[in-house]
């Protein structure tokens, strides 16, 4: 309502402005002109013609070598094509497309000295990750004794046969012996090690779960690592 | 730093190395320096290419790295200029095949396109080029090598920074003297690796680059020697050339204003060369008409031992910027526009009235002339009011000028835009054709085959209808475009190239 008066009190139209219109140009009873309500066009037209090129021998020159240049690093390594993504169909087409992404471009020389150590090739190997690789060769470990138990507790039972037969076994059967002593304990070791890492996989040690079908997709980025081949390391 | 600058950037890289590390370029872009994971986050790429793209880029030294926060992990930042400057190449190489021979043009172009390199490798790459394009069968590698020492000593090539100690992030250093110091090779363990057998040239470890400010400085003195050859005649051009030579003994390259050089030494030198009787019988009166020259290229700074006379480079830079804008302004506006605008120039604060009687254009059409300029940012206004109150509107003054920075700035903004479009336009023709053209490369190695199986020129010409007349005019047109555009990309640069220095003279 405030600005309605205020409006009201200054008139109208051309005597809204802050400075008088007289100014710009326009004479007392000129109409103004409308509001531009429309963005410009996007391809306004062109008044002049520009002036053409200057055309001769240099510039011809400069082009070809700028398209030898452009041509060179698209077949050299320094182009780096993406991963082909798989389409959803196979097309005909793709078998080409295919032969070409994967044109051999042979391998860039880098002298490792001169770039940051975490984009060399050789330093994959966090401290996490390691540290995860030992984990699962663990399980590893572990998988393949359970399935061993029942052949273990057969040969126990021989055994234990064979020393109720003859007290004077012999040396052999303590020979034996003290090997699976020493066997036991490196076992026990192994399983004290898992107690510490983590009680839950113990617990999961009868099923089968464990077994390496749950794929948290940590491993994701690691597995295309391996398949891409960097360079030799100077 | 804009939007158009930073579209202009990510296309050429683009053009150059593919979409990856376009969009590894584009993510450096937005922000100052980035470490590795982040970019890999950011991006969305895998991992393994996003490490490719890095090493690539500092291979060419696009980016650069530092340790950031975190000990042993290195933050990249993108060097945007430098990318730009991927579309000068061609000139560099133009500038070394005219000035210093074709040896001196293969070396550098096997540097730029591996970004750097040591010494051996480049000089037997050069060799096995040259070779092949001049098909004789030996090169010989020392003058490739005295060629390689040449440009060094001229400073054109320039000595990588290398890494002090083993870190994880290492810390490239280079000791001042060392930088422009030539290589020293093996010249029979170069041979030896020519020859395909195992060698050692005595280089490992250094690499070199292109010194790309050096290049500049020879494009702006071809530039202003140039320019003084027109307005003046030839033997001007030569003479400034002259002072040119006596300034770089004295001077710092890249100095606002040379240092004085004496009169009499600029006279010996100009006598020495004899190629130029005239030159050297007027001398004097050359310097006189280049001195009072509005131009301001050369003035005297004093009377001792003859006369005393600088360059300055900075005056010169800001004229040739006017010349530039005051092109564009005519070509655009018409020549009343441009009257206008060096109206506005010479009187520095001006009336819109004043400008209709000096400018002795119709008042309507002045009017519409001077507000088209100031609407695109040509003209700017100044406000001189009489008195601070708003409601007394008749006290108040418009006052038209220009501020050439800011107009420089646009304009350079404007070209950025056009040579975006120009690119962008460019590639669509080419892709749009890229059936009739690879069709047209088949019919071409299909009749080169046949040419050499010896067949007749009726089943030559069978095979040349395969492509239509239409197609065959078509195709034409497409090339004639795309070359024109190209064309018109590599003298945009040159219109960069001034208003950047004239910028870079203004800091």
């Amino acid at each position: 309502m405030a600005g309605r008066g205020r409006g009201g009190g200054r008139g109208r139209g051309r005597a809204a402005m802050s400075f008088s219109v007289e100014q710009l140009g326009f004479s007392p009873g000129e109409a103004l002109p409308g509001p531009v309500l429309q963005p410009p066009p996007i391809y306004p037209p062109m008044e002049n013609r520009p002036i053409p090129l200057q055309t001769g021998v240099e510039g011809e020159y400069m082009m070809a070598l700028k398209r030898d240049f452009v041509e060179f690093l698209r077949d050299s390594p320094a182009f780096v094509t993406p991963v082909a993504t798989k389409a959803d169909i196979e097309r005909y087409s793709d078998r080409y497309q295919v032969a070409l992404a994967n044109k051999n471009h042979g391998d860039l020389k880098f002298d490792w000295t001169r770039f940051p150590s975490e984009l060399r090739p050789q330093a994959r190997l966090t401290g996490k990750r390691k540290r995860r690789t030992k984990a699962t060769e663990r399980e590893a470990k572990l998988t393949k004794k359970s399935l061993d138990i029942v052949n273990r507790l057969d040969e126990l039972e021989k055994k234990e046969e064979q020393q109720s037969d003859g007290e004077g076994g012999g040396e052999e059967a303590e020979g034996k012996e003290e090997e699976e002593e020493k066997e036991g304990e490196e076992e026990e070791g192994a399983m004290d090690d898992l107690e510490e890492e983590d009680l839950d996989e113990e617990m999961d040690e009868g099923t089968d779960y464990i077994n390496s079908y749950f794929d948290n997709g940590e491993n994701y980025l690691d597995e295309e690592d391996d398949n891409l081949d960097d360079g030799p390391i100077y | 730093m804009s939007l158009q600058f930073e579209k202009l950037c990510s296309l050429i890289l683009l053009e150059h190395f593919g979409e990856i590390i376009q969009k590894v370029g584009n993510d450096l872009y937005k922000c100052q320096s980035k470490p590795l994971n982040l970019i890999v986050g950011s991006t969305k790429l895998p991992f393994q290419k996003v490490k490719q793209a890095l090493r690539i880029m500092i291979q060419y030294g696009f980016v650069t790295f530092a340790e950031g926060q975190f000990p042993d992990k290195a933050e990249y930042t993108l060097l945007a200029d430098k990318v730009i400057l991927l579309l000068r190449y061609p000139r560099y190489l133009l500038l070394m095949k005219t000035q210093y021979g074709d040896e001196a043009e293969m070396l550098v172009e096997e540097i730029l396109r591996r970004g750097q390199d040591t010494a051996s490798s480049v000089i037997i790459r050069a060799a096995t080029r040259l070779k092949e394009s001049l098909k004789v069968e030996k090169v010989c590698l020392v003058t490739l090598h005295d060629k390689f020492s040449v440009l060094v000593n001229k400073q054109f090539l320039m000595r990588c920074p290398s890494p002090d100690e083993e870190k994880g992030v290492p810390v490239l250093t280079i000791k001042e003297k060392l930088l422009y110091l030539p290589p020293e090779l093996n010249l029979k363990g170069l041979a030896d690796i020519e020859e395909g057998k195992p060698g050692d040239p005595g280089d490992g470890g250094i690499y070199w680059r292109v010194n790309f400010d050096r290049f500049h400085q020879d494009f702006r003195d071809q530039i202003m020697v140039s320019a003084i050859s027109r307005r003046c005649d030839d033997n001007a051009g030569e003479l400034l050339k002259e002072l040119l030579k006596q300034m770089y003994l004295r001077t710092e390259a890249w100095a606002a204003t040379s240092n004085p050089v004496p009169f009499t030494e600029l006279r010996e030198a100009v006598r020495k060369q004899s190629s130029r009787p005239l030159l050297g019988q007027y001398i004097e009166q050359y310097l006189k008409v280049m001195e009072e020259d509005s131009s301001g290229f050369v003035s005297k700074v004093g009377d001792s031992s003859g006369g005393q006379y600088s360059i300055n480079m900075k005056t010169a830079f800001v004229q040739l910027t006017w010349a530039t804008i005051e092109n564009i302004v005519m070509e655009r506006f018409g020549s009343k526009g441009a009257r206008i605008f060096r109206l506005v120039r010479a009187k520095k604060f001006v009336e819109q009235e004043q400008i209709q009687q000096v400018a002795m254009i119709p008042a309507k059409e002045a009017k519409l002339l001077t507000y088209r300029l100031l609407e695109e940012n040509f003209l700017h206004i100044q406000e001189l009011r009489k008195s601070l109150a708003n409601n007394v509107p008749n006290k108040t003054f418009f006052l038209f000028h220009i501020d050439l920075n800011q107009v420089a700035r646009m304009v350079l903004e404007m070209c950025y835009k056009a040579l975006y479009n120009a690119m962008v336009r460019r590639e669509h023709e080419r892709s749009e054709n890229r059936r009739m053209v690879e069709k047209q490369q088949r019919i071409e190695s299909i009749t080169l085959t046949m040419r050499e199986q010896g067949a007749t020129a009726e089943q030559l010409a069978e095979i040349e209808e395969m492509l239509t007349p239409p197609e065959q005019a078509l195709l034409e047109k497409v090339r004639t475009m795309i070359n024109k555009l190209s064309e018109a990309e590599l003298q945009l640069d040159e219109t960069m190239f001034i208003l950047q220095l004239y910028l870079s003279y203004q800091v």
